[in-house]
């Protein structure tokens, strides 16, 4: 008992504590997933009672869409994509021991953890958890009398700014360790993307968090301290919610998308054989699109009521940044010409979320219109959209790194055979589910609407939610293959080597699984990543580094 | 971590590390007063009587208050030049001085409090109270850290990384008068 205490739940290696991040992630991702299940089954069957439920009504159906998004930002998209990731790759991409600061690290995990049990303990208070969606805006969020919520929405709020406290830490961690503990030669101009977009994520983390945190407080002092930060009649502004929200929220989703597409830059250049096209213009593109994530913030309140002069700045800003995401997406699609393409399942999910992620981006660009979002606004289409950028980046662009990794973070191979099958259910499913709800969201379709047929008009929809329903049900139930195939290889997998994959970066210098203290010589790095040279026996990997021993 | 701290590039001693951390906690705490001082320019826009309301505060006790922490930065600011005997009183100056700005606004919070004064009296009260509160919390945090200090440097024990402790605090301590600043001209500046 005391060794486990000691080796996992007291550990300070980095790497015990990215699996417990990847944990946490997993085991909120089932609780998020089966609330998608609950909303996707009452807007197939409405007030037919869900298998392993029973009826969903209208205040549960809130709650569960609440917990849904807050899930899955907060509690899946983060803990993987920068925890797991973040936390199990840095240092050893940087040819570091650890993290800078371990015990930082430890407490970060524990913080996220202590955050994810007071967000699930909401489900079992009395009036049930927060119900006003995952953007919970005043003053519907506020008072108990709109929609019964007491108690689970401070304990929404306590979770959220535990969450936010958990992730501001591990930002440091990151920054100081990325940015001053590389080994030498790994100037800053051959650090591997992944590790420059996790810094860039980290850094629009710590300028974006500050304003919710406060928002969070003022909002408490709302609910219990008579203030009226929020309240009309007590002085205040409910407006002010939703710009010190989305003032957050949308450098949120950059957090979220940047080390996606970092795991992206890693997974293509090892499997197209050569370097990332535009290496320079990558990472200025990265810079710009954190720059101006600052200045898009409203065009999620096009219709909140706010003055409509700031529509067109807001609206300029919003169409200039696709322009260095658009850079990025044609830096990946040039880094497949002239490429010795290998075939392997990480690779299938990084086409799949560039293919995916595309579709998404442009579809944001309608929404960034101001008349355009003036129908779309609240529809289906908002949420096709935002599952076209969410899901690639946090469920394809995860399982990329999944299969790309697993050999360095559990010594095993993963079947690439179940990972096709993987791949291609996940995939189809995905699109089968999101695709038609961009028809329902043109013809009106709002969201966040328990029973839809309720509304004449769309009653005729309800073949639209049955396809998406069963389509949602099969997404689900493939996720069975990853689980079988991830355990079946624990137990009796093919043993991996240290780089299975050919790769260049630091990370494929260790053993598989890397030991304690991850480098066992001196690592002294002496070109830039991603450097492939043809020979006789086809397009070999030139390493970052070459091992010498200590003097 | 030995062979780290010599022929790295980009790579410092892992005593300097706290202090490019420390940077990056002081940027997400700028973001978090930032956020919530613009926030109160947002509310105090469409107030009518924040003047009025601003006019029950006390410049004296503000002029005090702000006199302390300054000071509290000075003598944290003598204390990193000395050698570690000859800090410990600075330490113990800063800290008093810390107190004391504690003391102090919390006999101004009573006063406020008993004239009726209240967070759910009007925005301004509102956002005066969390403001200062919030910032009071980042005061305690800083004297609590001045006292850790005093006694690790009294007890004497050979410590190579206090000198970048003292700077560290120093640099938390100049932050914490920058955000008081802001506040003097938020809520006494009228």
């Amino acid at each position: 008992m005391r060794a486990f205490l000691r080796e996992w739940v007291f550990s300070l290696d980095h790497k015990v504590i990215g699996k417990q991040y990847l944990a946490i992630g997993v085991a909120m991702a089932a609780i998020g997933a089966f609330a998608a299940y609950i909303m996707r089954w009452q807007l197939a069957f409405p007030n037919v009672a869900a298998p392993l439920y029973g009826l969903v009504d209208p205040g549960p159906y809130n709650a569960w869409l609440t917990l849904h998004g807050t899930i899955m930002m907060f509690f899946v998209a983060m803990p993987i994509l920068l925890g797991a990731f973040g936390n199990f790759l840095i240092p050893l991409m940087v040819g570091a021991h650890d993290m800078a600061f371990p015990r930082l690290n430890r407490a970060s995990v524990w913080i996220l953890f202590v955050a994810s049990v007071v967000l699930v303990a909401s489900l079992f208070v009395e009036e049930g958890p927060a119900a006003a969606g995952w953007t919970n805006y005043a003053p519907l969020s506020i008072d108990p009398m709109y929609t019964g919520v007491g108690i689970g929405f401070d304990l929404w709020l306590v979770a959220v700014f535990l969450d936010f406290v958990s992730v501001l830490l591990s930002g440091l961690n990151v920054l100081t360790t990325a940015l001053n503990m590389r080994a030498p030669g790994l100037s800053l101009g051959r650090l591997p993307l992944f590790v420059w977009t996790q810094v860039v994520a980290a850094v629009l983390f710590v300028f974006s968090a500050g304003p919710l945190m406060g928002a969070i407080l003022m909002m408490l002092g709302d609910r219990h301290l008579g203030t009226g930060f929020f309240v009309v009649e007590r002085g205040g502004a409910p407006l002010l919610w939703q710009h010190l929200f989305w003032f957050f929220g949308h450098p949120e989703v950059y957090v979220i998308l940047l080390p996606a597409l970092g795991i992206l830059f890693e997974v293509f250049a090892t499997f197209c054989r050569r370097p990332v096209a535009g290496y320079r213009w990558v990472l200025g593109a990265l810079w710009a699109s954190a720059g101006l994530s600052f200045l898009v913030w409203a065009h999620h309140m096009f219709v909140s009521g706010m003055s409509v002069r700031l529509a067109l700045p807001f609206s300029i800003t919003t169409i200039i940044i696709s322009v260095p995401f658009a850079m990025v997406v044609f830096a990946l699609i040039a880094t497949l010409r002239e490429a010795a393409l290998e075939r392997s399942t990480a690779m299938l999910f990084a086409l799949g979320m560039l293919a995916t992620f595309l579709v998404g981006g442009v579809t944001g660009i309608f929404l960034g219109s101001p008349a355009v979002d003036m129908y779309l606004h609240d529809t289906y289409f908002v949420v096709a959209h935002f599952h076209y950028t969410l899901f690639p980046s946090v469920v394809l662009g995860g399982f990329a790194g999944l299969y790309y990794w697993f050999p360095k973070m559990f010594g095993r191979m993963l079947d690439e055979s179940l990972g096709r099958w993987h791949f291609w259910l996940t995939w189809l499913s995905f699109h089968a589910v999101f695709l038609p709800l961009f028809v329902a969201g043109t013809r009106g379709h709002m969201r966040r609407v328990y029973d839809p047929t309720q509304y004449e008009f769309l009653q005729p929809l309800l073949p639209i939610h049955r396809i998406a329903t069963v389509a949602a049900l099969v997404l689900l139930a493939s996720q069975m293959v990853v689980v079988w195939n991830v355990v079946r290889t624990l137990w009796k997998g093919q043993r991996a080597e240290g780089n299975p994959w050919g790769g260049t970066t630091l990370e494929w210098a260790t053993p598989s699984p890397p030991p304690a203290e991850n480098f066992m010589r001196i690592v002294q790095v002496t070109r830039a990543p991603y450097g492939y040279e043809q020979t006789g026996s086809g397009v070999q990997p030139l390493p970052q580094w070459v091992e010498r021993d200590a003097p | 971590m030995n062979h780290d701290e010599h022929n790295r590039s980009g790579s410092l001693a892992s005593r300097q590390l706290g202090i490019a951390g420390l940077y990056w906690f002081l940027a997400s705490e700028a973001a978090l007063f930032g956020g919530l001082c613009l926030a109160v320019v947002y509310l105090r826009a469409g107030s009518g009587d924040w003047s009025n309301a601003a006019a029950h505060l006390s410049p004296g006790t503000a002029i005090v208050a702000t006199v302390l922490l300054v000071s509290a930065a000075g003598f944290l600011r003598k204390g990193s030049t000395r050698d570690a005997h000859g800090s410990v009183p600075w330490l113990l100056g800063s800290l008093g001085a810390g107190l004391g700005f504690l003391a102090l606004k919390t006999l101004d919070f009573h006063s406020h409090w008993t004239e009726g004064f209240r967070p759910e009296v009007s925005v301004f009260w509102a956002s005066y109270f969390l403001l200062t509160g919030l910032h009071g919390l980042h005061v305690a945090a800083g004297v609590i850290v001045c006292g850790w200090l005093t006694g690790r440097i009294w007890r004497r024990q050979a410590w190579p990384a206090r000198q970048v402790w003292v700077w560290g605090t120093r640099l938390y301590w100049y932050f914490v008068d920058a955000v008081w600043l802001s506040l003097l001209w938020l809520f006494y500046l009228r």
